[in-house]
């Protein structure tokens, strides 16, 4: 099955998909965690995807990054369909085309900050772009401490190695997962901007999962979940104006 | 706080499983040797007090030194009627004990390499000893009465006939009988009794016996009829209650197995010492996990004692569990190392399962014992948590501080040191030198055993290598993993290492023994032929000296006797009675102190010394020291010569006309025979045989044959020591599986991020299989290199013995290939489990 418009360097969507239900459990206990979500993700734009817990908006995330398989629908990564992929299959796709930055514990602790930024390339078995390593590198402001453990690193300085490495394969889209939950506001603000610098210089389509309006103000676009289904997109919204519009929509105080 | 750790130990169950795991392995081996030794002992006990029973007393041959070479003394049949005269006796028989073979229904002699085939005299069933299953007893010549066992094997019933060797050649009797001795079910003891004129005759002992059995009157206590009897006796002759000769006999055959199961309560002990990392290695683990828990446990008020107290509880529940599920494993073992010994040729008689209280107090005390020493030190750390420590998210692992790196190199260092002096500066017998040298290498290994965290790090680097050339980044992680927490994976290949080692260290040392046999047979043996016994039990009749002497190709026969004896302060070695005037044309000395001319003017009174015995007792030519027969005779003798010979005259020689008188052991060791120079030697061997067909129980052995016998002494015994040592290279593949699924378990989330990061379930299972060929590796090398260390010592230790020292290539690049073998086995499942890893809940999971 193919998208309307493929290749990597198409012009279509990075990342769409049509009616994702995710069903867990069985019989009594049976769970809808998603109930049909049809989104797109147009190249180069940062998505904040907001809800309380609960709302599916971590499955949503799961799904699109080929971290699992929905229960119908379908997701196309890049103009290719994810569906019928296999394990193997989708985590070489995961390797070159996805971005992943984590809440915490990011980075192997054996493995030195630049180490871990190549390390998707170096599983995949794949040429390692020195320039772009050392414009990643200069891009998160860790060049001189390249040669560092993650635990000579402060959780700041983790999470730009953590958006170095998920930027490393060029992929089509950065899935970040709550990426500022562990961090002080301070720092929080210097790992946000970076992320927006990515967007603006790097045309890297980013898509994060959050549930703070601070973090998500400085998306393009959010997508408010609750129950399952988006229940809101809206663009260009200030931190005041999302925490209204989770008010609005009664989400706040699930969150 | 106890329901707290109980609570823990049922969360817990499956690591509590898996270091309950390899002290129930430990205990099982410790306890099921002893219960395998007892069950041994009492079965003896039985079969002998069986034989007797009936009897009161037994006047037999004295036994002072314990001898594995049963050669009574004997006694006139003016001895038995003497006591039968006395007042109180109701009955006393005379007996004859000999061994004898029986010919199997294929013209073979069956063998029996554990205990020869009796050769009885037939007594009333007053006395006890006969239970008949069918027929009657021996009345006169060419009747003979065999064992139920030989009789079912081969296929005999009353009124066959069979072919019996004694210390005449092959004869026909007809069974009159097939009976059991006692009432214990019989395993190995075979048996031909006869009447007891054609006993006498057939040993020939006309007019003598070798015990007498004896039953008193009513109202007569064996106490009285002893005392009474004690007058009348010989000073080689001993009076004793029949339950405590049936003892002394038990003793005796327990004492002729104390090698093996020695080595098996050895190597229980060892298995249980390698299960102690195991353990280590778990509780560390486990206690790391709850960090937390004991954090949060010391905030809300928990004392340290509280927290130590909890974790040895919960080690001491773990120990007292295991080890008596491992008596339990025990009594499984026991059946097992029967099993063991049945295969290598050692049948031994089996009754119901003994099981005494020593057996669960050792077995217990050592299962609890280690467990709570392995568990202190992981214990204590727990203490040592503090209470903020519970607030903070994660604890980067610990390492080693410089100073206690220090400490430790410097420790091993010392125990290096102190075990290399140890095993080198040995002196006396080689016996002494060895137990020297064994300890020396118990603190080598322990020397290696404290550095090892230390080397572990530099190690693994190197032995990484390859595999981050070919693997690029996940050899590179696999390495990296492994030297995370250098302690652990330290303990986890100590464990393989100190196994490997142990079967290095065995292989080459019988290699060296038995190249030195080799050396010794071929300096020292003239003879182009030696006549043997086939089984090693098997009697020699002395008329096979008579029958190939009379062969013309034959220049020079000459026999050799052997019994067991002390000299001056030596312990019990091995004597032998030779020909002076024609040993030297079979043989020719190794001389150390001495020379031909000592063998040809050996005079009565007059000993040769072998080289180790001379040591053990401080001995050189010129002393004069008495000489203590195994009846307890002593005679004065005077030391003529030093020579060297492990493998056919061990112990000291004597003149054949002084052994004859002293030592009551007619029966001949070796029959040497040389030939006429350019005589064809394979005709000849057609000839010898020929001329020992009469003699189903000998063989004639050409030199190389010779070797090959002793060899593969060496070889059954071998063969014994590597299964048990398979068990304990088995229970350190235990250990690192239990390493590889307690750390994967703590690298859950991590493996969860690499697998989101690309990593396939592939690649997982290589990374994982790796880190165990790694940790594998790292114990194999260090256990190959200390198997020829410690080897080395011990052969150095024993160089003077002529025990060769060579590094066998073929077996070390096996050790090491095995090694690497267990590592890919024992990373099978883990590494599935890892590859199978739900990526979510991983990565879900904080």
């Amino acid at each position: 099955m193919r998208g309307p418009a493929d290749g990597r360097s198409g012009r279509g969507p990075a990342l769409y998909c049509q009616h994702l239900i995710k069903r867990y459990g069985e019989g009594e206990t049976i769970v809808d965690a998603l109930r049909g979500v049809s989104v797109s993700f147009p190249r180069g734009s940062f998505t904040a995807i907001m809800g309380p817990s609960g709302s599916g908006k971590s499955t949503l995330m799961h799904l699109l990054a080929g971290l699992d398989h929905p229960t119908s629908g379908n997701v196309w990564l890049d103009g290719s369909s994810l569906d019928g992929l296999d394990d193997t299959e989708l985590t070489r796709l995961r390797r070159t085309r996805v971005g992943f930055v984590f809440q915490s514990l990011n980075l192997i602790p054996v493995l030195t900050a630049e180490e871990n930024i190549v390390l998707p390339l170096r599983i995949a078995g794949e040429e390692i772009d020195q320039g772009w390593l050392e414009r990643l590198l200069s891009a998160v402001g860790i060049e001189n401490r390249r040669h560092h453990l993650p635990s000579e690193l402060s959780g700041g300085q983790q999470q730009r190695v953590a958006i170095a490495r998920a930027m490393m394969s060029r992929p089509s889209v950065v899935f970040a997962d709550e990426p500022t939950g562990n961090l002080d506001s301070q720092t929080t603000e210097v790992v946000l901007a970076l992320l927006r610098r990515a967007v603006d210089e790097f045309s890297q389509t980013i898509v994060m999962v959050t549930h703070d309006p601070l973090a998500a103000a400085h998306a393009d676009r959010i997508l408010f979940l609750h129950d399952g289904l988006v229940v809101r997109e809206a663009e260009g919204l200030s931190a005041p104006e999302i925490l209204d519009s989770m008010k609005t929509l009664q989400l706040v105080g699930m969150a | 706080m106890t329901s707290y750790t109980l609570r823990n130990l049922v969360a817990r169950r499956q690591r509590a499983a898996m270091t309950a795991f390899a002290v129930l392995l430990g205990v099982s081996m410790i306890s099921g040797t002893y219960i395998f030794i007892d069950t041994i002992h009492s079965a003896f006990r039985e079969l002998f007090s069986d034989a007797t029973n009936g009897s009161t007393v037994i006047v037999s041959s004295r036994q002072d030194l314990a001898t594995s070479v049963n050669a009574p003394a004997k006694t006139h049949v003016r001895l038995v009627a003497e006591i039968r005269s006395l007042p109180g006796v109701s009955g006393a028989e005379g007996e004859i004990s000999n061994v004898a073979t029986i010919i199997g229904r294929n013209g073979k002699p069956i063998e029996n390499t554990y205990a020869p085939t009796l050769g009885l005299s037939y007594v009333p069933p007053q006395f006890g000893h006969f239970t008949f299953v069918a027929g009657s007893p021996p009345t006169g010549p060419g009747e003979v009465v065999i064992d139920q066992g030989t009789a079912e094997a081969q296929g005999f019933s009353v009124g066959d006939m069979v072919s019996i060797v004694t210390d005449q050649p092959s004869q026909r009797f007809r069974i009159t009988g097939i009976a059991r001795l006692g009432s214990a079910s019989l395993g190995g003891a075979t048996f031909a009794a006869f009447s007891l004129a054609t006993a006498q005759s057939l040993y020939l002992e006309a007019g003598r016996v070798d015990q007498i059995a004896v039953t008193a009157t009513k109202g007569t206590s064996s106490a009285t009829l002893i005392s009474d009897i004690r007058p009348l006796l010989s000073p080689e002759l001993v009076v004793r209650t029949a339950q405590s000769q049936a003892d002394t006999e038990a003793a005796g055959i327990a004492d002729r197995l104390g090698i093996l199961t020695d080595g098996l309560i050895a190597f229980g002990f060892i298995a249980v010492f390698l299960g102690a990392f195991a353990i280590f290695n778990t509780f560390s683990m486990t206690i790391a996990e709850r960090t937390g828990e004991f954090a949060l446990l010391r905030a809300v008020g928990a004392t340290r004692r509280q927290i130590l107290d909890s974790v040895l509880v919960e080690a001491a529940t773990i120990g007292i569990v295991a080890s008596l599920l491992g008596l339990l494993g025990g009594l499984l073992a026991a059946v097992l190392i029967r099993t063991l010994f049945g295969a290598i040729g050692l049948s031994l008689p089996s009754t119901g399962i003994t099981l005494q209280a020593h057996t669960a107090e050792i077995g217990v005390g050592v299962g609890l014992l280690v467990t709570i020493s392995a568990t202190l030190v992981p214990a204590l750390r727990a203490t040592n948590v503090a209470p903020l420590q519970a607030l903070r998210e994660h604890q980067a692992p610990r390492s080693t501080s410089r100073r206690a790196a220090w400490l430790q190199s410097a420790l091993a260092l010392a125990l290096f040191a102190a075990g290399l002096i140890l095993a080198l500066t040995g002196s006396g017998s080689a016996s002494q030198r060895l137990t020297r040298s064994a300890v020396g290498a118990g603190a080598i290994v322990l020397a290696l055993v404290v550095v090892s965290p230390i080397v572990v790090k530099r190690m693994v680097r190197v032995v990484g290598l390859p595999l981050e050339r070919r693997g690029r980044i996940l050899g590179r992680l696999a390495w990296e993993n492994t030297a995370r927490n250098s302690t652990r994976t330290a303990a986890t290949a100590s464990s393989l290492m100190i196994g490997l080692a142990l079967v290095l260290f065995v292989t080459v040392y019988a290699n060296g023994l038995r190249a030195s046999t080799n050396r010794i047979i071929d300096r020292t043996l003239l003879a182009d032929f030696t006549i043997q016994s086939s089984d090693g039990t098997s009697p020699i009749p002395p008329a096979t000296v008579q029958a190939v002497t009379v062969l013309p190709e034959v220049q020079a026969v000459a026999s050799l006797t052997s019994a067991e004896g002390r000299l001056g302060r030596s312990g019990l070695v091995t004597a032998d009675g030779v020909d002076p005037s024609t040993f030297g044309q079979v043989y020719t000395f190794d001389w150390v102190q001495g020379s031909d001319a000592a063998l040809v003017n050996l005079l009565p009174g007059d000993v040769l010394v072998e080289q180790d015995t001379a040591r053990s007792a401080h001995l050189s030519v010129g002393d004069r020291i008495p000489m203590t027969t195994e009846t307890g005779i002593q005679s004065m003798v005077t030391v003529r010569g030093i020579y060297r010979d492990q493998a056919l005259l061990q112990g000291f020689v004597l003149p054949s006309s002084v052994f004859d008188r002293v030592f009551h052991q007619p029966r001949l060791q070796d029959v040497f025979v040389k030939l006429d120079p350019g005589t064809n030697v394979a005709a000849a061997g057609g000839q010898l045989t020929q001329a020992l067909r009469p003699f189903p129980g000998v063989v004639a052995r050409s030199e190389q044959q010779v070797k090959t016998v002793v060899g593969s002494r060496v070889n059954s015994v071998l063969a014994l020591f590597y299964a048990l040592l398979a068990l304990a290279v088995g229970m350190s593949l235990l250990g690192i599986v239990n390493t590889l699924k307690l750390s994967l378990h703590e690298r859950t989330r991590e493996l969860g991020m690499l697998r989101a990061l690309g990593m396939t379930p592939g690649q997982t299972r290589v990374l994982i299989r790796d880190e165990s060929i790694i940790t594998a590796a790292l114990g194999a090398i260090a256990g190959v290199v200390l198997g020829v260390l410690l080897a080395w010592i011990v052969t150095l230790a024993l160089a003077g013995d002529g025990v060769v020292f060579a590094v066998p290539i073929v077996q070390v690049l096996g050790l090491l290939a095995l090694g690497l073998l267990a590592g890919v086995l024992a990373s099978v499942l883990p590494a599935r489990r890892a590859a199978r890893l739900d990526v979510l809940r991983a990565i879900a999971q904080e």
